[in-house]
């Protein structure tokens, strides 16, 4: 936040990182202190929030003068090739009717969470649980983790959401059922801040605002849609949200700022979720191969850091697994690499009725049409597309693991494991529309910013 | 105009949840009711078993131990795994779990959450109803 490009940004995305910031080192702390056998209180957990905080600011200033691109001014945004203006009416009318999107479906979607229309059961069967009893066991409970009558909490899964109940726990004084699911809504407006941001500064106002508009109104319905008030999907499509959006924006030649930024996002997500491990894979892989195909240089140099945050950020939960017992598989779930083709033809089926995401399927259908629009930008957006498509293909993967009533398990975790995929889809048809605005000849009509 | 294509689209994913809550506001009697849970999105059974835990909290000294019975295995693995969740407290012991009877470790707790009542009509006293289940004390 100290870097003078950071302040360039707006508050909503500088809001945004340090809510990224703070939750991936308050669950690194907090695992370190559990290694260390520190016992988790408001103070010590506090503590691991604000010294590695302070000293990262305190290296960010020490670093600053050399590491400013040469001739910019300290004040300029991240943005070099961002279109030219739209006329102050154009772009007036496009961000209120963005905003009254943006209101309308932050509206939606706390009144669904009140009104428990959204609370995911998996809450109240073990990310709750987990929660309250890491607060009470002052860090990670063992007898809860590896008592043979709580495998049904996925006693593998990474650490990140039960950190942060925990930490909420104690500050509450116990678990406030009916507030949880009300945090998607924090999560989904840190999102909206980072795309807001990002897409402005990269291509423009009018990119901001109707590209956060979109993505809001989409990722508001799925999340209720799909059950995720309370449960990890919604950091999840943050971490994602963030990760994509910070490598589309990167700006040839411009890009250590942005990469630090989707390094921490692919730590959080990777800290969230298993199928953080695959988003992380999928956009490493994007953004290496984009950045080859477009000539860009120290490609291997600057992909490393994608990959090291993540497995760095992980290590010490790794290692309290290895040291306390805890599975690193899923005891619930089947055997992985027992694949079944049996059931594929019923797998496809019920992926197709159940690909609605709140929207009667719109969001499919218009991120689609406004991809294909923009599609001769294909590489720029790269990243996004290799995990939009790679999530797709990794969940058929997975319910080919599935024996019995795959159908069943599709209908009930399809919309939530692709809402990262909804969100990728979304970002990269908003990059390649306005990057292939910003490519068109400069017609006097363009000029005058009626594109 | 072809900017203005976002904005549009972005409205037009409104329309779902506009038609949801117009539903809302015309049918649901209780839009926002206590629990976490809604009646329209979630199963009942779910709302039953949360409503006797919360409301049969108070019953259940904290320390003592709870198991649950049900209907059937599947009613008392979700009873048990809502168990860990609102007594957290309490030693929570399965009766039954992913549909293995366990009876030698459900027998040992002293509070029994029945749901229906009848699941544990042979068992104890009653302590306290909430709607169709029970909270029960071994003797």
């Amino acid at each position: 936040m100290l870097d003078p490009r950071a302040r360039a940004l707006g508050w909503p995305l500088r809001l945004a990182l340090a809510l990224a910031a703070a939750a991936v080192i308050l669950t690194f702390g907090a695992t370190c202190l559990a290694l260390a056998g520190v016992r988790w209180s408001l103070w010590s957990l506090a503590l691991v929030v604000w010294l590695p905080g302070s000293l990262a600011a305190f290296w960010w200033v020490a670093r600053r003068p050399g590491r400013l691109p040469p001739g910019r001014p300290e004040n300029e945004s991240l943005g070099a090739s961002r279109p030219a203006a739209a006329p102050p009416g154009r772009a007036r009318l496009v961000a209120w009717a963005g905003a009254v999107v943006l209101l309308l479906s932050l509206a939606h979607l706390m009144a669904a969470a009140w009104a428990g229309r959204m609370t995911s059961p998996d809450l109240l069967y073990f990310w709750g649980v987990k929660g309250i009893r890491y607060a009470a066991a002052g860090g990670f409970d063992l007898e809860l983790l590896t008592s043979p009558f709580t495998i049904h909490t996925h006693v593998n899964y990474p650490p990140l959401v039960p950190v942060l109940y925990a930490w909420a726990t104690l500050w509450a004084g116990e678990m406030p059922w009916k507030w949880v699911p009300l945090s998607a809504a924090l999560w989904w407006l840190a999102g909206a801040g980072v795309v807001h941001g990002l897409f402005r500064d990269r291509w423009g106002a009018v990119a901001g605002w109707s590209v956060t508009a979109f993505w809001g109104a989409a990722l508001a319905a799925s999340l209720v849609h799909s059950y995720s008030g309370g449960n990890a999907e919604a950091p999840l499509v943050f971490f994602v949200t963030l990760a994509v959006a910070a490598l589309l924006a990167e700006a040839p030649g411009e890009g250590s700022w942005l990469r630090l930024v989707a390094a921490l996002a692919l730590a959080g997500a990777a800290l969230t979720k298993l199928e953080g491990w695959a988003a992380v894979a999928l956009l490493v892989a994007g953004a290496a191969a984009r950045d080859r195909l477009l000539g860009r240089d120290r490609v291997l140099r600057r992909t490393v850091p994608l990959l090291l945050a993540p497995v760095l950020a992980l290590a010490p939960w790794w290692i309290f697994q290895l040291l306390h017992g805890i599975p690193f598989t899923d005891p619930v779930r089947e055997p992985l690499g027992s694949l079944g083709f049996g059931h594929a033809g019923e797998i496809l089926k019920a992926a197709v009725l159940h690909l609605g995401a709140g929207s009667w399927g719109l969001v499919w259908i218009l991120g689609l049409f406004f991809l294909w629009q923009g599609r001769r930008q294909w590489r720029l957006v790269l990243p996004a597309l290799s995990l939009a498509g790679g999530l797709l293909a990794f969940a058929f993967v997975v319910y080919l693991h599935a024996d019995q009533e795959p159908a069943r398990l599709v209908g009930w975790t399809l919309p939530r494991l692709l809402q990262p995929a909804l969100s990728a889809l979304v970002l990269a048809a908003g990059a390649a529309w306005f990057q292939a605005r910003a490519e068109e000849p400069r017609s006097p009509r363009f000029e005058r910013g009626l594109w | 105009m072809r900017t203005l294509l976002w904005t549009l689209g972005a409205l037009l994913l409104l329309a779902p949840a506009a038609v949801g809550w117009v539903h809302t506001a015309l049918r649901d009697p209780e839009p926002f009711p206590v629990a976490p849970l809604h009646p329209w999105r979630h199963p009942p059974e779910l709302i039953e078993g949360w409503l006797l835990l919360q409301q049969g909290l108070e019953s259940i000294p904290q320390g003592e131990s709870v198991t649950a019975l049900g209907e059937d295995p599947g009613r008392e693995m979700e009873l048990y795994m809502l168990a860990l969740s609102l007594l957290p407290s309490r030693q929570v012991l399965p009766s039954t779990y992913y549909g293995l009877p366990l009876p030698e470790v459900g027998p040992r707790a002293r509070y029994i959450l029945a749901l229906p009542c009848e699941a544990a009509e042979a068992e104890g006293e009653p302590v306290a109803r909430v709607n169709r289940g029970c909270v029960r004390r071994r003797r």
